[in-house]
Formats: structure tokens, C-alpha cells, sequence
């Protein structure tokens, strides 16, 4: 099992998709996350005491305080649509390239195959999450020394706590996308899928569902809004208050947990009971 | 089922939805030999093969590869296999594919080195595999089947993409198989080929197995070739000797199936009977035309009989 696991870190090492993607999700933290904000914050807009306000308030959420809530916000947000298509990779692509055929005569059992690369898969997200947060300590004590605002970080606690969040709402995008892969067996489909759910029918039915009571009962699990429910539960950063929270924290994981488990058992029992063809 | 078969398929069926891929098929192949599985596009060979790696699951029946159940790890640990074109990961090195694959069929990284050098890719090994020529896919595929030792080699078309050297150098990997005590399952489009390297072949067609003999076997013990005057009183004289079991019309002469230390005989019957005999000559059954007439291929011989 573990020389298996390695073989799948090293099929995500070398890929140039991972890097890609790991890329975007970090630099992006990065540019949106802080730069663009700083930028926009040193430079405001002329405007109303409201306006000054929403400005000030902007400002506090690049301090090292608010770094959990700045990078899960984020997270939540971007990191959603790029787990997923990592996960959606992660299993279709070897149908894509047919190496499935390759792994699977050699000698492992298929849920051992599965274990094997879900276990590389949240090995990946954990190192991605890390990578977030560390870029965010570095972003957001950039700021604070570029301000000359005191500031010190929250404890390592509550970034432990912040970084275990993240690892959630990563894994459960991602263990969607890995499920889309392995249901459709074509990376193109599945990653176009996935982000048609993510992007387009997540945002209508929350849309929707501040409207009528019925679509109001299915946003409440939607992988989306639970992800930022979560997220928020660190701390508000949204200007202007934002949108309420969806469901408690705790239900919140409690759901995202359900998307990892529901998706992961969905994908082990296509792939265990279904021919390769 | 006996364990002394290297392979064998017991009533094995595959349905898919109306469509029977493989019918009730009972195959053995033996330890030690090479095996050669023919048949048309879309005879069920694919589908057999697939079923013998646990790619897919049989409707009915079963395969034992080595007394293992087929699909199992106990029984992929026996099996190298090469089947249609080897797929890789194109983004790593050859030999980081056969790390991805060594790690998955539990062997050591010591035993990637040696199957790059058997297959002629050692000084390649560290490029990537999107620069690889098919030829070059085909051998590192092969370096894949290395990897475990196995007793069983499952080869689907090894010669697909290579050039002519590379056709006669997969023919000295064959025999080198064989001597080294493997067994070889090799499907293949190329009955010369098939005819050159195998012990064996079963003929497979619209999902059942025609025929499973050794070549000299399926090739017959031999037939006549007559061409006289008039060819039809021929042929009728020739259908009443005793012993003849088949008399065909072919490119203007007979061909009988009979033994040809029987040649004077029919010699005798045929100028008795006032029949211009031109040319009689002892000929050899191809595999190619075995395979068409049980198949029953364009091409195939006019029946007389």
C-alpha cells in the first residue's frame, strides 16, 4: 500500500496540471487575496464616510488577526472549482489515458487502487492548504509591516483548526470531482460537469433560495454555501456583512464531511462493480 | 479443474446486454508452450483477454490462470502482459512508468534497470515516454511484463508499430521465453507470424472456439493437388475413392484432402478413367486458409463436396 501511495504522489509530483493548479490556487490567494486588496486599500475610491468605512474594513481583513477567515473565505471561494478539477484528474485521467488498464494488471486489488490514490489525493490537498496559510502568514504580516500596523497572528491553534477546515472544504470539492471522474470516465465531462455545478447551478438555487422556502431547504446542502459557512465561522471578512450563514459550523463540516464520505463510497463501488472497458 | 494449465477457461461466457461476446468457451494452454489465439475483428479475442486480467467479469464460467482465479492478485502476480497498445503515463520518464507499475505489482525498483536493458530502452529510460516512438511504447510495455517474473505472458498484438527488425526481435523474445520455461498467450492478426512461433492455436469466432490443435495438426497431415482433363470427371473419380474426405475447386485444380503417400493410387484411378493428369503434387494446408474456411472469410475455398 504505501509503494503504491508513493507511486501516486509521484504521478502528482511530475504532472504539470498539479503544479498548474497549485500554482493558480496559491498565486491567486496571493494577488486577490492580499495584493489586489492592499492595492486598492492604499488607493481608495473618493467617497462617503460609509464608503471610508467599507475601506477600513476591507483593510482589517489582510491583518495577520484575520488570516484564518481571509484564506478559508478564499478557499471556500477559488479553491472550490480547483480541488475539484483536481479530483476530477486525479480518476479520470486514467481512464483519458488508459493507464487504468496497465494499474490494474499488475496486482492490486481495485479498492486498494482507490485507497491508493485518494490517500496521495488528500496528501496533495493538505500540502496545498499548508502552502495556502503559509502564504497567508507571509501575505498578511507583509501588510502589517508595509502599514506599520501592529498585528500578531492568531494561535497556532486556531490556524490548526483553520488549516483543518480548509483541508475540508478542499477534500470535499475534490472528492466530487473524483467521483464525477470515475462516474463518466472522461476528464474533459468531468471537469466540465463539476464546474457547471460549482459555478452555475450552486449560485441559481442559492439564489433562488432567498426567495422560496423549498430552494431555501436544498442551498442548505449545497456543497458551496456549507464550504463558506464554514469559512466564515472563523471570522467574518466579507465588506458589508455578506450573506448568512447557511447552516452552523459544526453542521456545516458536518455536511462537507457526508460530500467526502457519499462521493468517495459512490466512486469505490462504480469502479469495484463496473468492467474496464 | 486441473492445475497443471498454465490458463484455462471453463464454460466461459460474457454478455453484453443482448450482444454474447464470448460463448461457453473452453480454452487450455498449456505450461511451457506458446499459444496462439486467432480470430476476426470482433471474434471475442479482446474480450477473452480482458476477462483472463479481471478487466472485466464473466457472464457465466470462469478462468484459472496457474490454478488462480482470474482477477485476483494471487493471479495477476503470474500474468506480464502487453495488451493493444501499451498506455503510460506520457508526462514521466519510461522508467517512472515502470516505478508507477513496479510499486502496483509489488516489486523492487532493482528489477526496472535490467527490463529497460532487455528491451533495449536502458540509454532512453529517463525521457519521457510523450517522445517515444509506438515501436518504442511496444518494447517498454514489454519491460512492464518483465517486471514481475511472471509464468504467464498475455501478448495482444506485440508487433502492432514495430519495423521489420523489431517483428523478428519480438519473435527471438518469444522463443527466449519459452526456453526460460514461460508460458506465452499471443493473439495476434498475423498468421505467419502465429505460424512461425506458436506450439498451439485456437481459433476463435463470433464468440466460440472453432478449433484448438497444435499447428501441424491444423494444418493437416497435407492434401493433392491435381490439374487434369476434364477437371469435374476428375474431381467425381476422385470423390468415389475411399478415404477422401474433401475435394475442392481451386484457381483451376483440385485439391484433395487425403494422405499424399496415397498420390499413385489416385494417379491410376484418374489415366484408368482416361483422364489427362498434367500435374499431381503433394501440397501444405496455410493456416490462412484453415483460418478462412472455418471462419468463413471472402476468400475462402469453393467446396466441391
Amino acid at each position: 500500500m504505501i509503494g503504491a501511495i508513493s507511486a501516486e504522489l509521484l504521478k502528482l509530483r511530475k504532472s504539470w496540471s498539479t503544479w498548474i493548479l497549485g500554482a493558480v490556487l496559491v498565486l491567486g490567494l496571493l494577488l486577490l487575496g492580499y495584493l489586489l486588496i492592499y492595492v486598492l486599500v492604499q488607493n481608495p475610491p473618493p467617497g462617503d464616510r460609509g464608503a471610508q468605512a467599507g475601506i477600513a474594513a476591507l483593510k482589517a481583513t489582510l491583518l495577520p488577526k484575520n488570516v484564518v477567515p481571509n484564506v478559508l473565505v478564499f478557499l471556500a471561494g477559488l479553491g472550490g472549482p480547483i480541488a475539484l478539477v483536481i479530483g476530477a484528474l486525479n480518476s479520470a485521467r486514467e481512464y483519458s489515458l488508459r493507464t487504468i488498464t496497465a494499474i490494474l494488471t499488475q496486482r492490486p486489488s481495485r479498492l486498494g487502487l482507490l485507497g491508493s490514490k485518494v490517500i496521495a489525493l488528500a496528501i496533495l490537498l493538505a500540502v496545498l492548504a499548508a502552502a495556502c496559510f503559509a502564504v497567508g502568514v507571509v501575505g498578511s504580516l507583509a501588510v502589517s509591516a508595509l502599514d506599520r500596523t501592529p498585528g500578531s497572528l492568531p494561535s497556532i491553534i486556531e490556524i490548526g483548526k483553520g488549516a483543518a477546515a480548509s483541508w475540508l472544504i478542499l477534500g470535499a470539492w475534490a472528492a466530487l470531482g473524483f467521483a464525477l471522474g470515475m462516474i463518466l470516465r472522461s476528464t474533459g465531462l468531468a471537469i466540465g460537469l463539476g464546474l457547471v455545478y460549482a459555478l452555475v447551478i450552486e449560485t441559481l438555487i442559492g439564489a433562488l433560495g432567498f426567495g422560496l422556502a423549498a430552494f431555501e431547504n436544498v442551498s442548505r446542502g449545497l456543497l458551496g454555501r456549507n464550504a463558506s459557512a464554514l469559512a466564515e465561522s472563523f471570522g467574518q471578512v466579507s465588506v458589508g456583512g455578506g450573506q448568512a450563514a447557511i447552516n452552523p459550523p459544526v453542521t456545516a463540516a458536518l455536511v462537507l464531511a457526508a460530500y467526502v464520505i457519499g462521493s468517495l463510497v459512490v466512486a469505490a463501488i462504480l469502479f469495484v462493480r463496473r468492467d474496464v472497458t | 479443474m486441473p492445475d497443471s494449465a498454465a490458463l484455462e477457461t471453463h464454460d466461459l461466457s460474457k454478455h453484453y446486454g443482448r450482444l454474447v461476446a464470448l460463448d461457453r468457451l473452453n480454452l487450455t494452454v498449456r505450461p511451457g508452450e506458446v499459444y496462439g489465439l486467432i480470430g476476426p475483428n470482433g471474434a471475442g479475442k479482446t474480450t477473452l483477454l480482458r476477462l483472463v486480467l479481471g478487466l472485466a467479469r464473466p457472464t457465466t464460467g470462469g478462468v484459472r490462470i496457474l490454478g488462480e482465479h482470474a482477477g485476483t492478485p494471487a493471479g495477476l502476480a503470474r500474468i506480464g502482459s502487453v495488451v493493444e497498445t501499451p498506455a503510460f503515463y506520457p508526462y514521466l520518464s519510461g522508467y517512472d512508468n515502470l516505478r508507477v507499475l513496479g510499486a502496483y505489482a509489488g516489486v523492487g525498483v532493482d528489477r526496472i534497470a535490467p527490463a529497460l536493458e532487455r528491451v533495449g530502452l536502458a540509454d532512453r529510460g529517463r525521457d519521457k515516454v510523450s517522445g517515444y516512438s509506438l515501436g518504442m511504447r511496444q518494447r517498454l510495455g514489454l519491460a512492464g511484463a518483465y517486471l514481475k517474473d511472471p509464468d504467464l505472458y498475455l501478448l495482444d498484438e506485440p508487433t502492432n508499430g514495430l519495423d521489420p527488425h523489431g517483428i523478428a526481435a519480438m519473435r527471438d523474445v518469444i522463443r527466449e521465453l519459452v526456453r526460460d520455461g514461460k508460458t506465452v498467450l499471443l493473439s495476434s492478426h498475423l498468421l505467419a507470424e502465429v505460424e512461425q512461433v506458436c506450439d498451439r492455436i485456437g481459433i476463435i469466432h463470433h464468440g466460440k472456439l472453432l478449433l484448438e490443435e497444435t499447428v501441424g495438426e491444423v494444418r493437416g497431415a497435407g492434401r493433392l493437388l491435381v490439374r487434369a482433363e476434364p477437371l469435374a470427371e476428375a474431381a467425381a473419380i476422385a470423390e468415389r475413392l475411399p478415404g477422401i474426405e474433401r475435394v475442392e475447386l481451386h484457381d483451376g485444380a483440385l485439391r484433395i484432402d487425403v494422405d499424399p503417400s496415397r498420390a499413385a493410387e489416385l494417379n491410376r484411378a484418374l489415366v484408368t478413367a482416361g483422364i489427362e493428369v498434367s500435374e499431381l503434387r503433394s501440397v501444405a494446408r496455410t493456416l490462412e486458409e484453415v483460418f478462412l474456411q472455418l471462419t468463413g472469410e471472402p476468400g475462402a475455398a469453393e467446396v466441391l463436396e
